[in-house]
């Protein structure tokens, strides 16, 4: 049985490193994302959906984003960004939900884990500190990532819905309740409302400090971003800020689909990123954007067939490694089903982001030994 | 556990709940009693209406390119129509809770997001008929539906270029499960299937110049297969009904598996040769499905909620976009399932807005039939202002609940309310008072204020 968040007390200290995850729901295809514009094997495999070497934004002499990501490109060139190439884990699961729970849980392709890294982490961290940290899903569902098994992330889609209602004489009597002994799925809903109360009164008064005047584009992953911008910027005492970004899954149309998913995620990371500029946090800042998979190199009529391998990106001021950390794709050496064969595990980018930018041990938030990356 | 009690859990589970007349004539039964009755009225079979087609069928093909569009256009306006008349089946006391639920689990098996109402019903009305039967026969009608191949991309499926997603789709979700096939079993599966699709979204075909009738190997065995022999060879796999058993035990036991009892079952489906009415009599008479472990330790999905609501005051939707907003607040929309996986089942539903939602829902939805006396409960806040604005379209009838329950008085009433309508004890102290109210009244906010806590949520 989870455990639940505690009431949110003080703010969060300027110093205090942050997290943002933007997770790419439905497997982003990454070959046309970060496009290898000079890659024959490329344009050979992908006659309609292939972005042209003019369309793109180029970053050194092999890779470039797509031009449709000039933020992102942007970024990039201002020495804020480290691309990771090649990205996955062995035996990968072309499945979204068993990549999706692999990606969450930090498991092998070979396990399956019922907690999240994120969860984990918020079990660990608190051992002997005075607070605990806090994680938000800025999504409204619940996430595995998010859950530990002691704790468990906030979603925080809602909130200020939420604190309206809290406040109800019913809702309080409820609260002050005794409930039925013994029932595990009944005790998980009345914590979840007492940590309701508390929660959604602290965000939506934390996040009513600030308003944010920038332009963010429409959008689902805009909006948490922004909510995102004003919960920091009021202190907000969350280590940890989920967003989602669903419609990836390009069997078809794939041009216009990507195209308007990718718009949105480079307008809203670059207004984002501005954001945290404005209100002197974005030295306490990573963005690290993921999808649970890339897609096959070949193309299949309009759109592409679930994939493996992908690139990674971190967002932030200071990158030791910023540029492009690793060789681009090798297009030549695909797996048997014609897929890109990854060189970087996606636990050993996480290790590096739970030590040396959340600064604690890893070894009860991500099982089994990597190679130290060096990446941040 | 009283035969009572009992009754009462199997018809929480394997259905929607008892009417409160349903309730009453149950006290003075045995759980044999209301067991064979549960069974007997799942074997009356209600089919969804399908809209009319022929005309547009019967017009030459250049009419019926000029057409389309406006067909299709027809069909999807046709949708809400179709919803309410299974929300309306689920929710309806004198229809048989099991097949309703039968027809909910596989429409969350074989997910399939449908805009075409001709193609729901078509889909829709095949599971109807074989929600309880056999297996195979609803399986070797679900790899030819139109709204399946479609969903899962089949129509680009060729010889030519292999499409993967309805060959993962079969072995991952709808038979095997992840982990007991190979990449390259899809291939093959998928290469098996190529060519199969379907004309204007409605009528199955096999396009000879797309299929792939070249020897394929599939689990180990080789042939020229199609897509029928590779459904032929999932069902003679013991994994198959290892999977499905296990899916029925999750979604009416228990969300946490227990493999002796999933394995149980998996030897009564497989001996039957995927017959599905003697795992659910099995199921539904194990030992364990009464432990108090297993009774009320289930959350109801959005739609199981609505529908028990339903079934209380026998209410019926009559307006297709309100329902459509209702089961969109709550977050679970019937043929519009979120992913190919279907629908999630237990804690996954609950968050702190949607706990909030669902506490409400029972005073929204009841309130549109009955003007809400003086103090009769409130919803509990601005999260309905969603919906509390629109009017729900729908009718209802409190006879039977006035007629059940008014000559019950004080702790007595209240008593047998909370064993109708909870799995489990009450919050303690209520949350809620019936002080100073007339008798109606203190009847009413008893029932919405039980229904308005999180053990209503509970099955």
């Amino acid at each position: 049985m989870p455990g639940f968040l505690r009431p949110f007390d003080g703010l969060s200290p300027q110093g205090e490193k942050i997290l943002v995850v933007v997770q790419l729901s439905g497997g982003n295809d990454g070959l046309n994302t970060l496009v290898p514009f000079r890659n024959d094997i490329y344009y050979k495999s992908r006659p309609n959906l292939a972005i042209h070497s003019s369309k793109v934004l180029r970053l050194n002499d092999e890779q470039g984003f797509n031009s449709i990501l000039p933020e992102m490109a942007d970024l990039y060139n201002r020495g804020m960004m480290t691309i990771v190439n090649n990205v996955g884990y062995d035996n990968p699961a072309r499945s979204h939900f068993r990549a999706m729970d692999i990606w969450h849980s930090a498991s092998g392709a070979n396990q399956t884990l019922d907690t999240g890294w994120i969860g984990r982490y918020l079990d660990s961290s608190c051992l002997g500190c005075e607070r605990a940290a806090q994680a938000l899903f800025m999504d409204s569902a619940q996430i595995l990532a998010l859950k530990g098994k002691n704790r468990v992330g906030f979603s925080a889609g809602e909130i200020h819905k939420l604190n309206e209602a809290a406040n109800t004489p019913r809702f309080q009597q409820l609260l002050k309740a005794k409930h039925a002994a013994d029932h595990q799925e009944l005790d998980f809903m009345y914590k979840t409302l007492a940590s309701a109360v508390s929660t959604a009164g602290y965000l939506t008064e934390t996040a009513g400090k600030f308003k944010s005047r920038s332009m963010y584009p429409t959008g689902y992953l805009s909006q948490q971003l922004k909510s995102t911008t004003e919960l920091i910027a009021g202190g907000c005492y969350s280590r940890i800020y989920y967003t989602n970004l669903t419609g990836f899954d390009t069997h078809t149309n794939q041009l216009a689909d990507q195209s308007i998913q990718l718009t949105q995620l480079s307008k809203a990371l670059g207004v984002f990123i501005k954001d945290m500029e404005q209100i002197g946090r974005l030295d306490d800042v990573l963005v690290m954007v993921f999808s649970e998979f890339g897609r096959r190199v070949k193309e299949n009529g309009s759109g592409t067939d679930h994939g493996t391998a992908n690139q990674l990106y971190l967002i932030g001021k200071h990158l030791p490694k910023a540029g492009m950390f690793n060789a681009a794709p090798d297009l030549q050496k695909l797996d048997d089903v014609g897929d890109l064969i990854h060189t970087v595990d996606f636990r050993q980018v996480y290790i590096e982001v739970v030590e040396k930018w959340l600064q604690v041990n890893s070894s009860q938030i991500i099982a089994g030994s990597f190679p130290r990356l060096s990446l941040l | 556990m009283t035969d009572l009690q009992k009754i009462n859990h199997l018809y929480r589970r394997g259905g929607f709940g008892l009417s409160p007349d349903q309730f009453l004539a149950f006290r003075k039964r045995s759980f044999a009693y209301g067991q064979d009755l549960f069974f007997e009225q799942a074997s009356r079979v209600h089919f969804l209406t399908q809209i009319e087609v022929n005309t547009f069928l019967a017009k030459s093909q250049d009419q019926r390119n000029k057409e389309r569009d406006s067909f299709l256009g027809r069909n999807v306006e046709a949708m809400p129509d179709t919803r309410i008349e299974w929300m309306n089946l689920m929710g309806n006391p004198d229809v048989s809770g099991l097949h309703e639920k039968m027809t909910l689990f596989w429409h969350g098996h074989f997910a399939t997001h449908i805009r075409f109402a001709h193609s729901a019903v078509l889909q829709n009305n095949h599971i109807r008929k074989f929600a309880l039967g056999n297996f195979g026969d609803l399986l070797r009608g679900m790899v030819k539906d139109p709204a399946l191949l479609n969903y899962l991309n089949n129509n680009l499926n060729t010889r030519q270029r292999v499409n993967e997603n309805f060959g993962r789709e079969l072995l991952e979700l709808f038979t095997l499960g992840i982990g007991n096939y190979t990449q390259k079993d899809i291939v093959e599966a998928s290469r098996a299937f190529t060519g199969w699709g379907h004309h204007e979204h409605y009528q199955f075909f096999i396009d000879p110049y797309f299929h792939d009738s070249d020897s394929k190997i599939f689990l180990g065995q080789k042939g020229n297969f199609d897509g029928d022999d590779i459904v032929d060879i999932l069902l003679k796999q013991k994994q198959t009904a290892r999977f499905i058993a296990g899916k029925l035990y999750c979604f009416f036991v228990s969300p946490i598996e227990n493999t002796a009892h999933i394995e149980y079952l998996t030897e009564i489906f497989f001996k039957n040769n995927f017959e599905i009415l003697p795992v659910l009599k099995a199921m539904f008479s194990a030992s364990w499905f009464f432990e108090s472990q297993v009774v009320g330790n289930h959350i109801k999905s959005p739609i199981e909620l609505i529908a028990s609501i339903m079934r209380v005051f026998r209410l019926r939707f009559k307006d297709g976009t309100a329902l459509f907003r209702l089961c969109e607040w709550l977050d679970q929309q019937l043929f519009f399932p979120p992913n190919v996986a279907g629908w999630p089942n237990g804690e996954a539903w609950i968050s702190a807005a949607s706990l909030f939602k669902r506490l409400n829902v029972s005073t929204y939805m009841a309130n549109q039939v009955l003007p809400p006396p003086s103090g009769v409960l409130r919803p509990l806040g601005p999260l309905g202002t969603d919906i509390s604005g629109i009017n729900l379209g729908v009718t209802g009838d409190f006879q039977p609940v006035y007629t059940s329950f008014e000559k019950l008085k004080g702790t007595k009433q209240l008593s047998s309310l909370v064993e109708y309508l909870l799995p489990v004890l009450p919050p303690s102290p209520l949350p809620f008072s019936t002080t100073g109210t007339s008798s109606r009244d203190k009847l009413l906010i008893n029932i919405f204020g039980l229904m308005g806590t999180p053990e209503y949520q509970l099955k």
